[in-house]
């Protein structure tokens, strides 16, 4: 193989390795996964979110908390997946469609809301021994909605198997979180 | 045509990863209205049927990337990317979930419009390009708008989408935007 098709095939391993950890950042926040969510970030790196910006060490620890304790749900879907490298580094935008619930604070009327939510994330990416990890990522909102929640766990609904914040989560039963 | 059947694998990966890549680039110059990245992605007679509109790309592009007074924002999201390459040819479709906010009559609502993009693609100098896209809706649904912008947690999300050169992607990625 020449050199050039090795570089070419690197280039594609390190897009599909960076690929994967974007998968892992949402398996570990829907999770509630805090070793997970570490593990996608450099120990030195930071994170704008507006709901916490700093260090994003700190951010997983506070981070996961948080989700479980203002999210009755959260669920995350990322696609748009674009990636420019730059050797051993790579900036990134992806898309990420979700969908929240939340208890709304008395003051606001109390009830339960659902909040499907479109945002942007824009990261850095770095290599370093070998393993992509974000050295930042900023949260951008394009849009939201609240609306009523109309969840139910009745009828057919009561015959799923449903997602769940810890290690019971079927996921890690399958071997692909540990 | 190339002999070593790693390197046609190889190119095969590529060409998969820059159509995929050019998707993303469609549905970022359109949510941020840029002309000039929307315009990049067509072949010079590529051709649009979008329902509203069918004709030429670049005709298309300047109506969706001029402002007008009814849609405020769009979020194109994609996913199914679906690509058989053949040569400097290539089919694909993709799925689209597109939220926009529409102002009408003095309302926002919000218009969700589930479908795909029917594509073919060419190489024309070395660059994946869109020759021919038909949308085709499979379903929509609207809801009066009840985005958050002020308070709550939404409140504490500081950077926000636009739909001009101000948008935080061209600061990440530059002239490779």
């Amino acid at each position: 193989m020449s050199t050039d098709a090795s570089a070419r095939i690197r280039a594609l391993a390190d897009e599909q390795a960076i690929h994967a950890q974007m998968c892992h950042y949402i398996q570990a926040i829907d999770r509630c996964d805090v070793e997970l969510l570490k593990s996608t970030f450099h120990p030195d790196g930071s994170v704008i979110f507006g709901v916490f910006d700093g260090n994003a060490m700190d951010f997983c620890a506070w981070d996961i908390p948080f989700i479980r304790d203002n999210l009755l749900m959260g669920w995350h879907r990322v696609g748009n997946i674009s990636i420019v490298l730059d050797g051993d580094r790579a900036m990134a935008e992806s898309y990420m469609l979700g969908n929240a619930a939340a208890a709304l604070p008395a003051e606001y009327g109390g009830g339960v809301i659902n909040c499907p939510d479109g945002l942007r994330y824009h990261d850095v990416w770095e290599k370093r021994d070998g393993t992509w990890r974000m050295f930042s990522r900023k949260l951008i909102m394009d849009w939201n909605a609240c609306w009523p929640f109309s969840g139910s766990t009745e009828g057919i609904y009561a015959s799923f198997d449903t997602g769940r914040r810890d290690r019971s989560d079927p996921a890690y039963a399958l071997g692909i979180l540990r | 045509m190339d002999q070593n059947p790693d390197i046609a694998l190889l190119e095969e990966l590529e060409a998969q990863r820059d159509l995929h890549n050019l998707n993303t680039r469609y549905c970022r110059g359109a949510d941020r209205m840029d002309a000039e990245m929307l315009g990049s992605v067509w072949t010079r007679d590529a051709q649009v049927d979008c329902g509203a509109f069918k004709g030429p790309a670049q005709e298309f592009t300047t109506a969706v990337t001029t402002p007008d007074a009814v849609r405020e924002r769009s979020y194109h999201a994609i996913s199914n990317e679906y690509y058989e390459v053949d040569g400097d040819t290539a089919r694909g479709e993709v799925y689209l979930i597109a939220i926009s906010t529409l102002v009408e009559n003095g309302s926002k609502n919000d218009q969700w419009i589930g479908g795909r993009y029917l594509d073919t693609y060419k190489r024309e100098d070395g660059a994946w390009k869109i020759a021919t896209r038909a949308f085709v809706m499979d379903w929509n649904m609207n809801k009066p708008t009840t985005a958050v912008w002020d308070e709550g947690l939404f409140g504490m999300i500081k950077l926000r989408g636009t739909r001009d050169r101000s948008d935080p992607v061209y600061a990440l990625l530059g002239a490779q935007a």
